[in-house]
């Protein structure tokens, strides 16, 4: 796997994962950023596990947050789906 | 042997009780006036001393030897903290290594709990796609900052057929799952379920608005005229004109 961007995410128990960014998605009225990152796991058939979630800035800290709202999801995946398709 | 035991000491005292028994059989030896006596006594007294010196000899040795392990394991251990130092000098530069590449990592702390985060499952040839196709964009985005370019807001591409199914991991390269709007809404839209009628141009508008002040000024004259007009043939009736 192609070595990109790095980051540490940090759980909430305080335990820090460097991972690899695999790339930042920006929704269509430029309000939601998405970032997508894997930790190197892939399944037994050779799938890539890659995790996605909202970013946002409070108080000068970059935090993650899950995407609860089940459009704002397919909207997601379709931003995904337009990267691999350009 | 027991540790803390001062066999210096002790062997001082042997020695020293040993000397004064020496000195006692070589008195009594002295004395002995029978030749054979004296010197069977002369010889017992030579095996008693080589015995007793063989016995000091062997006690020394033993505390040498005591002495000599400590002072090894004195430098074993001086050895095994010199090389435990090293080691935690190494791991100490190693962790400074990492800390100082983490500290470089920008953080993203996790709002949510571990198993809440959404994950998805990309095959390996579409996630390598996403990836290289993520540094081309990026890469394009630069090129677009640098000259300032504004995006067309019809320029929107349309996904009315996109694939909504929760699965990311399915290959869907080969599809075409855009269509350019290439017949762009021309005219002015109308909503009919909203009834509206077509708006009209602001020349239109102003040509209408002219006209209406124009027929106004018109009907306020042809009142006036006709109101004196009412006056005059009241004036005539009155003064039988």
């Amino acid at each position: 796997m192609d070595t990109g961007e790095k980051i540490i995410v940090v759980s909430p128990d305080g335990e820090e994962n460097e991972v690899e960014v695999v790339t930042y998605l920006n929704s269509k009225d430029s309000m939601n950023q998405y970032i997508v990152y894997t930790k190197g796991e892939t399944q037994s058939n050779g799938d890539v596990v890659i995790y996605i979630s909202k970013i946002k800035e409070e108080d000068d800290v970059t935090k993650l947050y899950e995407i609860v709202d089940d459009s704002e999801w397919k909207d997601v995946q379709k931003l995904l789906k337009e990267i691999a398709n350009a | 042997m027991r540790k803390n035991y001062n066999y210096r000491e002790s062997l001082n005292n042997i020695k020293a009780g040993l000397f004064d028994i020496y000195e006692e059989q070589e008195k009594l030896i002295n004395l002995e006036t029978d030749i054979d006596e004296k010197k069977s006594k002369s010889n017992d007294y030579e095996k008693l001393k080589a015995i007793a010196v063989t016995l000091i000899e062997k006690i020394e040795k033993l505390h040498e030897e005591e002495n000599s392990l400590d002072i090894d394991n004195n430098q074993d251990q001086v050895a095994v903290e010199s090389d435990y130092a090293d080691e935690e000098e190494s791991e100490i530069s190693i962790e400074n290594n990492v800390e100082e590449k983490n500290e470089n990592l920008k953080k993203y702390y996790l709002n949510c709990s571990l198993d809440k985060v959404n994950y998805a499952y990309v095959p390996e040839s579409i996630y390598k796609i996403i990836k290289k196709n993520s540094s081309l964009l990026n890469d394009e985005k630069n090129e677009e900052d640098f000259f300032e370019e504004e995006m067309d807001e019809d320029d929107t591409t349309s996904i009315d057929d996109v694939d909504t199914d929760n699965n990311v991991g399915e290959e869907e390269k080969d599809l075409n799952i855009y269509k350019d709007d290439d017949e762009k809404p021309r005219g002015i839209i109308v909503r009919n379920d909203q009834y509206m009628k077509l708006a009209l141009s602001k020349h239109r508008q102003k040509s209408v608005l002219e006209e209406a002040k124009e027929f106004r000024k018109k009907e306020v004259l042809k009142k006036q005229r006709e109101e004196q007009k009412r006056e005059l043939e009241k004036a005539e009736l009155k003064f039988d004109i």
